[in-house]
């Protein structure tokens, strides 16, 4: 009986995979299929998890868990009116009396809203400005080594663009191209063996600067009120820097995260179904 | 044609059949690859590592719907078996009305594996809509949000329950989920209630959860299929984590080098067709 | 009435939320439990206007012999099903029952195989659209690159710094940038908050008086 349960899912697996050559029935069919399943499931999980314990049992066959309850009493009254109100928002679906879900959903918008002010206030805002306030001396610097070859790359970057693109040099030929990015590699290279020098000193932690600065920059580029122009503009620039190798993690992420669903869905055909590996 | 102009113009039904033979070829040819622990994971098995057996619960929201199972069942299995391989007694609970199955699923095929007793060692208290109205709930009194277990047993008449009114009696919540039910645990119990919270989530999420992780909002943090490879092999179990790195080692170069190709071949074309029309100017 | 009676019901609800948190008396905090019960009782009915919509919007397809109204068959013979399952057997919840069955070896399967199509996507995505046009674009490259070897065994095998350099791209430029943001959607999370208890936002009322 699990063969047959298995082989349907790998049935409907296989069906989905089909769009990936063309649009055709068969996923269209598992594609209702899912819609109608998924909405009866949650249907069922919904009444029976919460509404009849919760508003139908109490209503109308006055119990409360175990517990008999009172027709009129407090209890009863305390899960006839939510109850009332969430079949108020069923009026939508009728124009004439639409406005009346309104009463059910300035409760539903009104109890949400107020109740994640002060969290998201303090888990977002006040707790992630005070793991920020760091030090930038005196503290250890676990990632000390991997801040001076980040910031070496950068030099190098700083300095092949201002001789190419600002001082024009190398325009003429590759080898002046090669001759440009040679200098600019060295450069990089001391910057990254002068900032190693300061990071063993133990004096500043440059990684904990790297990360106020760009906090400060982020928080600047999306600062509107003022024209990024000036020491504004370049402090936007920085946090676009910044931006961009947030963005490239979560892109790398993302790959990851889409490829692995595509990795389960392989694993249970080769294991769950066909059962050709361990 | 030039080359690069046939090569961006492929069919891509070949990119996805080089996709389908990438991700099946390792699982008959494993490289067999060592999986690196990293600081996050080992937190939070860290975490769970220090749970007393047979005292207070863990409580394991599983928030995971269908769509993200590949990446959060492997953790919650690795974490279910942490707990059971230690006697850590486990409630299991879900935000997702979808995760109702999939929680049950996961609870009984650990439980299963390591001869655990319902209501002694784990009980399951099913699913309760409303996210953040839930999680402040439990902090008064979880019987005012699960009155009983999902089967329908009263709260007081599990063993393991007993004693647990609301997160004071609970020494870790860790919630796997693919969507934002981890972040309301940090908002809605571990700010006003200081409940100490970890989490698992999909790789999608998971450079999101940073800040929270530096911040010490959160115990621990597993990230994607990798995480839960970290976590299995700290508890020296491989199981689906592990064996998908393999098949995601492949795919990932693979993608690094569709990208190279893709930019080569364009930055060519781009040029052939500048230097066209300098010529034909 | 029909406006000024959900603006007011929105300003004491929402209010009321927002200050229990700092007025520690056992009345308030019974008054929330309730508001709280209240609010999943809402999201509960409000979640099932799906369900409606989705049974209104297939009826019609059927009713106006649609040209596909055959899979609006399906769809409506799978949501059935599972009602009947899970009303009329008396042991829907437990494991193994017909309900729990079709919900592990339909639902799950379809569901978790129309994400991982997502996977194929990006692959192609990432030939044909990802272009390092410019200085940022390149940059988000280079780091998308390291992180995607970095978090995969074969990234130790290729050199030991790649995932030392993942970690430090998560731990410092990342961290940075997602803490910026993080802090700028949670003034604009709480602003939006606001403005609604307050009415100054009154979207969710819908148009009409």
């Amino acid at each position: 009986m699990t063969f047959i349960w298995t082989t349907i899912g790998a049935l409907l697996t296989l069906s989905i995979y089909s769009f990936l050559y063309k649009d055709n029935p068969f996923y269209k069919f598992a594609e209702h299929l899912v819609v109608g399943v998924s909405a009866g499931y949650y249907l069922v999980i919904y009444y029976f998890n919460f509404i009849h314990p919760n508003v139908f049992s109490p209503v109308f066959l006055l119990r409360l868990g175990d517990e008999p309850i009172s027709f009129f009493g407090f209890h009863w009254w305390m899960a006839l009116i939510p109850g009332v109100l969430g079949i108020l928002l069923y009026t939508r679906f009728f124009p004439k009396v639409a406005w009346v879900g309104r009463y059910a959903l300035a409760v539903y918008v009104g109890g949400y809203a107020g109740l994640g002010i002060s969290p998201v206030m303090q888990a977002r805002v006040i707790e992630q400005l005070r793991a920020n306030a760091l030090s930038v001396a005196g503290v250890e610097d676990p990632f000390a080594t991997m801040t001076n070859v980040g910031l070496g790359v950068v030099i190098f970057a700083v300095v092949a663009y201002l001789l190419i693109v600002k001082r024009n040099l190398g325009a003429r030929n590759w080898l002046g191209k090669v001759a440009v990015i040679v200098v600019s590699a060295v450069v990089g290279y001391a910057g990254y063996l002068v900032l190693t020098l300061i990071s063993n000193a133990g004096v500043v932690s440059l990684t904990n600067i790297l990360l106020v600065v760009g906090l400060l920059g982020t928080l600047t580029y999306f600062f509107f009120s003022m024209k990024h122009t000036g020491a504004l503009g370049g402090l936007a620039r920085v946090g676009i820097v910044f931006l961009m190798v947030g963005f490239g993690a979560s892109f790398g992420y993302t790959v990851m995260s889409r490829i692995s669903l595509l990795i389960g869905r392989v694993s249970f055909l080769l294991h769950d179904w066909l059962h050709l590996i361990d | 044609m030039s080359w690069a102009e046939k090569v961006l113009s492929i069919d891509r039904r070949w990119i996805f059949l080089a996709i389908g033979i990438a991700v099946t070829i390792p699982f008959f040819l494993p490289l067999g690859l060592p999986v690196v622990v990293t600081p996050p994971v080992q937190s939070l098995y860290d975490a769970v590592e220090e749970l007393e057996p047979n005292s207070a619960p863990l409580l394991l929201s599983i928030d995971y719907a269908p769509a993200t199972l590949p990446e959060l069942e492997p953790m919650s299995m690795a974490i279910l078996r942490h707990c059971f391989r230690n006697d850590v007694n486990v409630v299991v609970m879900t935000l997702h009305p979808a995760g109702y199955g999939l929680a049950e699923r996961a609870l009984l095929a650990a439980a299963e594996e390591h001869d655990q007793v319902y209501g002694e060692d784990y009980a399951f208290l099913g699913f309760q809509p409303g996210t953040s109205a839930v999680i402040l709930g439990m902090g008064i009194n979880i019987r005012n949000v699960f009155p009983a277990d999902a089967y329908g047993v009263p709260l007081d008449e599990i063993p393991i329950m007993q004693g647990v009114r609301n997160y004071d009696d609970i020494p870790l919540v860790i919630s796997l989920a693919g969507w934002s039910a981890a972040e309301a645990w940090v908002y809605y119990a571990y700010q006003p209630y200081r409940q100490r919270v970890g989490a698992g989530v999909t790789a999608v999420m998971a450079t999101d959860f940073y800040p929270y992780l530096n911040a010490g909002q959160l115990e621990g943090l597993l990230g994607g299929m990798r995480g839960a490879a970290e976590y299995e092999e700290l508890i020296e179990t491989p199981d689906q984590g592990a064996r998908g790195m393999d098949s995601q080692s492949v795919i990932h170069l693979l993608i690094i080098v569709l990208i190279l190709v893709g930019n080569i071949a364009y930055f060519v074309s781009r040029k052939k067709k500048a230097s066209t029309a300098g010529a034909a100017s | 009435m029909r406006r000024q009676i959900p603006l007011a019901l929105c300003f004491i609800f929402g209010a009321f939320m927002a200050i229990q948190y700092f007025i520690p008396h056992h009345s308030v905090a019974d008054m929330q439990e309730r508001i709280l019960m209240w609010l999943q009782t809402l999201l509960a009915f409000a979640f099932l206007l799906g369900t409606v919509s989705l049974i209104k919007v297939h009826y019609h397809k059927i009713r106006n012999r649609a040209d596909d109204r055959a899979y609006s068959y399906v769809a409506l013979a799978g949501l059935l099903t599972m009602i009947g399952l899970g009303f009329i057997h008396p042991d829907h919840n437990l494991p193994g029952s017909p309900f729990s069955l079709m919900f592990l070896n339909v639902q799950v399967p379809i569901e978790a195989t129309m994400f991982s199509l997502l996977a194929f996507y990006i692959a192609s995505a990432a030939f044909r659209a990802f272009r390092a046009r410019t200085l940022e674009a390149t940059l988000l490259l280079v780091a998308a690159a390291i992180v995607m070897l970095g978090r995969v065994p074969i990234g130790d095998l290729i050199h030991e710094g790649i995932p030392d350099a993942t970690r430090w791209i998560l731990e410092v430029p990342n961290l940075a940038s997602k803490r910026g943001v993080m802090i700028g959607v949670g003034l604009g999370m709480m602003a939006t908050a606001l403005k609604i208890v307050l009415g100054i936002e009154r979207a969710w009322m819908g148009g009409g008086d």
